[in-house]
């Protein structure tokens, strides 16, 4: 290729568009848009709700890691000696030991099941954010026994038509409520706030203090879970190995292990239906192009021989109509990167609403990447075809329209 | 020069073999104005055509200034074209997307000459054919006659050894008729441009050489007419 077919097929290509029928050619450009905005909106989503489990799940629900008892045993016992040897490492910031159990909660004749959790308040602090999520009230101090948090969900709305699920009907912090817990000891406890996380996980449990539980099991040292939390998100895999080197006999999982499951199905889902509909897309950016360009040369089937015809190279012709293609293209791609910015910015402000709270769009460059050279891509080969087709047709009869 | 030996021409049309050049022989000197006549399907478009390189004789030599131009391949008989020969064509067949200048120019830029050089050549042309008021005029601004002469201009800027012109008048008028066949002499007067045109009018031998008439695919008579050659004239 010499530099001036180059910037003859360039010339032609700027003028066809520049004098070209607009019209066609803003369509064009918006069908492309939409397509790229597409090919990138459904992965940002997934991306989202990914984001949206892993800091649900570090900030209220595991933190990074969790030590849970060995095979065949119920509780983790010593608890203070597994604690100080994991808080030796250097990349720990913070533990907390938990105890869970079922409880029945009784507020006003409503009877609800479900789990109670109990955990020291200082050490809880380091490790989740729960204490940042309270819709009312204060969170646990350390010395509180009497005192329950409730889950938003589980407390519920006077108006039962605001619950997603079935709830105490509009339980407040000050309010008291009955726990019975899984032992068979009722106790009532004061109700000192109401935590709104938007996990359903976290939202459906209660919390009391360590303190409160081991009174209730007569148990003491003893937890089901220990929460750890790191310095740095992302070094879940290799913090585990380090804890099993430091000799921690019990089980060590990450908190996507523990979330396995329902968001791994879900996102699994997401990513076969955006499979789907990446390919439809193309197929539709792929269609677009090839029908735009096939008419376009075969309405220039008799200029594309007389161009032959004085002498004008077929790979000229050819070329001006690959630029061509590759200006709609660009230009589709910058409509679907501002369409898509707006689409984004939009739901940063009014996010889609999840099972697992607000899913914020996440725009990763890997998908943006992969849009832009599937257009890109696309874009060429349906150019191509016709333009090569009717390039390749003998002088005659495309002067003669034969 | 150009020199035909034999030339014939079979289309096959379904099932039907239509022999549209039966054996052609004729010669064509350099600086000649040549016309072709003959009634319609006699195969004076054809033998245009494939003097031209737009199509290839089925058996038969067609020799241009030396080179037998059959054996050269697709590449070689388009840098043919673009380098040596000029074309105009019934319908003007103008790019309408480009300007009366940027049409002009387009075989010279394909040709690579450089921007100064093909702006002021298409200028100089232009001028020539009496369109230098209408250099960033669009085709759909300009009459027929205007269009033929855009044409024209565009089939000269390459400076081509041989310009071809496929009945050029058919969608004109006889005054511009005229303004085209005597922009036609004057370039072969002056130039001595080699002209061949195809046409029907019986009138336009007025301003050619020599006229070859056709009939049946076949040269059936020539006749030297009263606008010759100047001896001595030199090629362009």
């Amino acid at each position: 290729m010499t530099g001036h077919t180059l910037s003859v097929a360039f010339f032609l290509a700027i003028r066809s568009i520049q004098r070209g029928n607009r019209f066609t050619f803003l369509l064009t450009v918006a069908i492309m848009g939409l397509v790229f905005v597409n090919l990138v909106f459904l992965p940002s989503i997934i991306s989202g709700v990914v984001v949206n489990f892993n800091s649900q799940s570090i900030n209220y629900n595991y933190g990074n890691l969790v030590i849970e008892p060995r095979e065949n045993t119920l509780y983790i016992t010593g608890v203070a000696e597994v604690k100080q040897k994991i808080s030796q490492i250097s990349d720990v910031t913070g533990t907390s030991p938990r105890f869970s159990a079922g409880a029945t909660y009784n507020y006003h004749g409503t009877q609800i099941s479900g789990q109670i959790v109990g955990f020291n308040p200082r050490y809880e602090q380091e490790v989740t954010l729960l204490h940042t999520r309270l819709k009312e009230g204060e969170f646990l101090a350390e010395g509180d026994g009497d005192s329950i948090l409730l889950g938003a969900q589980l407390a519920g709305n006077i108006d039962e038509r605001k619950d997603k699920t079935d709830s105490l009907g509009g339980v407040t912090a000050g309010d008291s409520v009955l726990v019975t817990f899984n032992n068979g000891v009722k106790k009532t406890l004061k109700v000192k706030g109401i935590l709104d996380t938007g996990s359903f996980g976290v939202d459906r449990n209660g919390f009391v203090t360590l303190k409160e539980i081991n009174q209730v099991y007569g148990i003491s040292d003893t937890a089901t879970s220990i929460l750890v939390k790191l310095s740095q998100n992302g070094e879940e895999e290799r913090c585990k190995k380090v804890l099993m080197e430091y000799g921690i006999a019990e089980k060590i999982r990450t908190f996507q292990e523990k979330g396995q499951g329902f968001v791994n199905d879900a996102i699994r889902s997401f990513e076969i239906i955006n499979a789907i509909s990446t390919m439809v897309s193309l197929v539709i950016a792929i269609v677009v192009i090839f029908i735009v360009i096939f008419i376009n040369t075969i309405n220039k089937r008799r200029q594309i021989g007389i161009l032959k015809a004085i002498g004008i190279n077929k790979k000229i012709i050819i070329y001006s109509y690959i630029i061509q293609v590759l200006i709609i293209a660009t230009c589709g791609i910058l409509l679907g990167l501002a369409l898509s910015s707006g689409l984004v910015a939009y739901l940063t402000i009014n996010p889609l609403v999840f099972p697992g709270g607000a899913v914020y769009p996440v725009v990763e460059a890997g998908p943006v990447i992969r849009s832009v050279i599937s257009l890109a891509l696309v874009s060429l080969i349906s150019g191509f075809i016709p333009s090569w087709k009717t390039a390749n047709e003998p002088i005659l009869d495309a002067i003669r329209g034969q | 020069m150009i020199e035909v030996t034999d030339v014939t021409r079979i289309y096959q049309m379904g099932l039907v073999e239509v022999r549209a050049l039966q054996g052609v022989n004729c010669r064509i000197e350099s600086g000649e104005f040549v016309g072709i006549m003959g009634p319609s399907g006699s195969g004076k478009s054809t033998l245009l055509h494939i003097l031209g390189l737009l199509d290839e004789p089925t058996t038969g030599t067609v020799t241009i200034d030396g080179i037998p131009v059959g054996t050269l391949n697709e590449e070689e008989k388009s840098d043919f074209r673009l380098n040596r020969l000029g074309y105009v064509f019934q319908d003007y067949a103008l790019v309408p997307e480009l300007s009366v200048q940027e049409n002009v120019v387009l075989p010279a830029m394909a040709r690579g000459i450089s921007p100064d050089k093909y702006l002021k050549d298409s200028e100089q042309i232009l001028h020539e054919v009496g369109l230098g008021h209408r250099i960033h005029h669009r085709q759909y601004e300009l009459s027929g006659g205007e269009q033929q002469r855009v044409a024209i201009a565009r089939a000269l800027i390459n400076r081509p050894r041989i310009l071809f012109a496929d009945e050029p008048c058919a969608n004109l008028d006889s005054n511009t008729s005229r303004t085209i066949l005597n922009l036609f002499r004057d370039l072969n007067e002056k130039f001595g441009q080699t002209i061949i045109m195809v046409t029907h009018e019986d009138w336009h031998e007025e301003y050619m050489c020599r006229v070859l008439y056709m009939k049946d695919g076949r040269i059936e008579d020539e006749k030297a007419c009263k606008m010759r050659r100047r001896d001595g004239e030199s090629d362009r």
